[in-house]
């Protein structure tokens, strides 16, 4: 797995794909702490939502960089077609940790924040960007290895799923059923409801119950994003 | 499953509605040359992935135990951003080999295809042949048990296809090989037997080819020919062409030498 690992990153790297999403998360948090004193988890709330935008555009560039006879070489020489997506996500989530190590410690760096960082800032500032990064891959490569979207629409299908996963307080706001539907789309804004307020922050038992959805959520689409593509695969 | 290395039972194939394959049903023993002869469109490399483990059957089973395979495509990847040996190397290190044993295969597989002069090359500019010996190399390098080609002669020069013939030639003792081709000379020359699909289905199942010599002999007394009792002789004046099996190949020439034959050519050839 070590090997094919080495194999992704270098190729991957080589691809250049990940200039354009790098540089806009880049130019995002450059943006975002441009004046100091902002509020703390308000701005890691901006971040993390920057963090699951650009780790869905780079997970589907992760999984276009290959052609279809070198994937087929590839499933050989792996054995295993669990090992090639295995492979591809370590490479998704080598990217997500340097984009959230960017996103914290630059404006600590920096020292943009209105008053002091305390261990529950970092702590939910690290759920946040981990588990919206997750999401991110999650919805990049469902929309590249599974049968769900064909090429032409894989884009744009994508973008509509963020953005209404994004939007989704707005929208059951307005139509209160949506709920119930809405409940499929990655739970961006249940991760991030703790996030809104500057003022901290007791992390009480709603938040549990939140942050278990979340993972579970995590959890069940991982499961599904897996067997999806090993049917496609088939 | 004990002699034969690969075992299948009636395979069938469905992609996207279409029957590409309907029960096909053979098996392969320990070092044998299998050529999958079939027109294109004939399912031919559907069956060979199938056999790779890329694709699984809709119906039927693959066994081929915990035999490791080797697997080299049509048309190698236009795309790959590595160096010849650089790649290599990369991917077998996927199979868990010390790397002082990668190093070693490299040197003997780069000096067996007669690759020295490419190993700091990008791949993407290399040529046809040189890829397709690539290709070889990465299966080979996986140590399979069994080696899969798909139309390994696809859009070689006549030069590059006799070099690739002689080096599966060699290879052919050392693991069992499965090709898919419609070159009559490919299966001439190298398959122990041959199995041909049409339309997805089996036309033949697999044919074994029993090797045999052809010797061209001149002779003085052609009543000694007659003792020798060959399986099938043939004479144009005072030159015989006898066919033998190999295995009585050796004892036939030697008694040709000592009845005062001079041996003219000795060829080899497969018959069904």
């Amino acid at each position: 797995m070590r090997g094919f690992i080495h194999y992704q990153s270098i190729s991957y790297i080589r691809s250049l794909k990940m200039i354009p999403p790098a540089t806009v998360f880049g130019v995002w948090i450059f943006l975002l702490y441009a004046y100091s004193n902002v509020p703390i988890l308000s701005s890691f709330a901006v971040s993390s939502m920057a963090v699951y935008l650009v780790m869905t555009w780079l997970a589907m560039t992760v999984f276009s960089i290959e052609e279809e006879t070198e994937k087929n070489m590839l499933f050989v020489q792996l054995n295993s077609k669990t090992r090639y997506l295995l492979g591809k996500w370590a490479i998704c989530l080598f990217f997500a940790v340097l984009f959230m190590a960017l996103a914290i410690l630059y404006p600590l760096g920096i020292d943009s924040f209105r008053g002091p960082i305390r261990p529950i800032h970092i702590g939910l500032s690290i759920y946040s960007h981990l588990f919206l990064a997750w999401f991110g891959i999650l919805v990049g490569t469902f929309f590249s290895v599974t049968s769900f979207s064909t090429r032409k629409y894989t884009w744009l299908s994508a973008l509509l799923v963020v953005t209404i996963s994004l939007s989704y307080e707005g929208l059951v706001e307005k139509i209160y059923l949506l709920k119930w539907i809405l409940f499929i789309f990655p739970p961006v804004t249940h991760t991030l409801s703790y996030l809104k307020e500057d003022e901290i922050v007791q992390l009480d038992g709603t938040f549990m119950q939140l942050a278990i959805w979340v993972m579970v959520y995590s959890v069940i689409g991982t499961v599904i994003v897996m067997r999806l593509y090993l049917r496609k695969e088939r | 499953m004990d002699k034969n290395i690969l075992e299948v039972s009636n395979v069938s194939k469905e992609i996207g509605g279409k029957k590409i394959l309907k029960n096909i049903t053979f098996t392969c023993e320990d070092y044998t040359t299998l050529a999958i002869r079939g027109s294109n469109g004939s399912g031919k490399s559907t069956l060979l992935k199938i056999l790779a483990g890329i694709y699984e059957p809709t119906s039927g089973v693959v066994n081929r135990g915990n035999r490791k395979v080797g697997y080299v495509t049509e048309h190698f990847p236009e795309s790959l951003r590595f160096k010849l040996k650089e790649y290599l190397i990369l991917t077998a290190s996927f199979q868990n080999i010390p790397k002082q044993q990668i190093e070693e295969d490299l040197i003997k597989y780069i000096e067996m295809f007669n690759l020295q002069a490419h190993v700091n090359t990008p791949l993407k500019k290399c040529s046809k042949g040189t890829k397709q010996k690539v290709g070889i190399i990465q299966a080979l390098m996986m140590k399979p048990d069994i080696l899969l080609l798909d139309e390994p002669l696809t859009g070689l020069d006549s030069a590059t296809q006799s070099e690739l013939f002689y080096l599966l030639e060699k290879l052919k003792k050392q693991v069992t090989i499965i090709f898919t081709t419609h070159e009559e000379k490919m299966i001439e020359s190298l398959a122990d037997a041959i199995f041909s699909v049409e339309s997805g289905e089996v036309l033949h199942n697999p044919q074994f080819r029993t090797l045999q010599k052809l010797i061209k002999v001149n002779f003085k007394d052609q009543s000694i020919l007659r003792k020798l009792n060959p399986d099938q002789i043939t004479y144009e004046g005072n030159t015989a062409f006898i066919t033998v099996d190999t295995t009585k190949s050796d004892e036939l020439l030697l008694a040709l030498l000592n009845n005062n034959c001079s041996i003219l050519e000795v060829k080899e050839r497969r018959e069904v």
